[in-house]
């Protein structure tokens, strides 16, 4: 899936995924999406949680071997 | 009315509505205090406004690092000296055996890569969480404004923490 951003978050547990999300999409335009890398095991909960409670829209993951790709397109303001 | 937390963890209720969320701490442990800015940050990056409210033990989270002799009495002077300020300090509640045990959990934290209470404490304070602390503990431990690490305008009664209670969708006690 094509993305504007990608954030590494592989290392790192929950929720600093979320929290660079939230930062990035600071500087991003409404409907650009981020690609979020995360071997963290409850990101595939927390993410769309995440999208639901800030009125993002969750894409969806691609397993990428140890870790996933998480897709979010930022909500228009 | 506020919501509540079912065993799933979900916020039940209407979820547009809950835009304000209020964490009640009054403790000082390291535990504690890693779930309520865990918590504080992870509502502020869903754009939820958060505040946290300090009263009892838990303004040693923000009183500055180190041993303090201040305050206006003998008392509230040798607590200050017996309770060292800064998040590095923080006791764990259970298991602490004289701070090996905080000392240990730093360590496993760190080496499982979690964030620090320090940078727990940015990171909250860089998302907009708004930090309260009540006068009542500040005066009886002697602490004055710039004793604490996180700039505050002034300390705060109890009326503010209800009308923020009543305010939020949600309140949290730890």
């Amino acid at each position: 899936m094509r993305a504007d951003a990608m954030i590494d978050a592989r290392g790192h547990k929950c929720p600093w995924g979320i929290v660079e999300m939230k930062k990035r999409f600071r500087t991003m335009a409404g409907g650009q999406v981020i690609e979020l890398l995360s071997d963290d095991r409850v990101s595939a909960h927390e993410v769309p949680i995440w999208c639901e409670l800030a009125g993002h829209t969750y894409l969806g993951s691609e397993e990428a071997g140890d870790y996933a790709k998480y897709y979010v397109r930022r909500r228009q303001d | 009315m506020p919501s509540t937390m079912s065993a799933a963890g979900r916020i039940e209720g209407d979820s547009s509505m809950a835009d304000k969320l209020t964490i009640l701490l009054t403790d000082d442990s390291l535990d504690r205090a890693c779930v309520a800015l865990n918590i504080a940050v992870s509502a502020a990056a869903a754009d939820k406004e958060v505040t946290v409210f300090l009263t009892c033990w838990s303004l040693r989270l923000l009183k500055k690092p180190g041993l303090q002799w201040s305050g206006d009495h003998l008392l509230n002077r040798l607590i200050n000296l017996l309770t060292p300020g800064g998040p590095e300090r923080l006791p764990l509640s259970k298991f602490n055996f004289f701070g090996l045990g905080a000392w240990m959990m730093r360590r496993m934290m760190a080496a499982k890569r979690l964030q620090s209470i320090p940078e727990m404490l940015e990171t909250a304070r860089e998302l907009g969480v708004q930090f309260q602390v009540c006068d009542k503990p500040a005066d009886v431990f002697g602490l004055e404004l710039d004793d604490l690490s996180v700039p505050l305008e002034t300390f705060v009664g109890a009326p503010s923490f209800v009308r923020e209670a009543l305010q939020s969708q949600a309140v949290i006690c730890l």
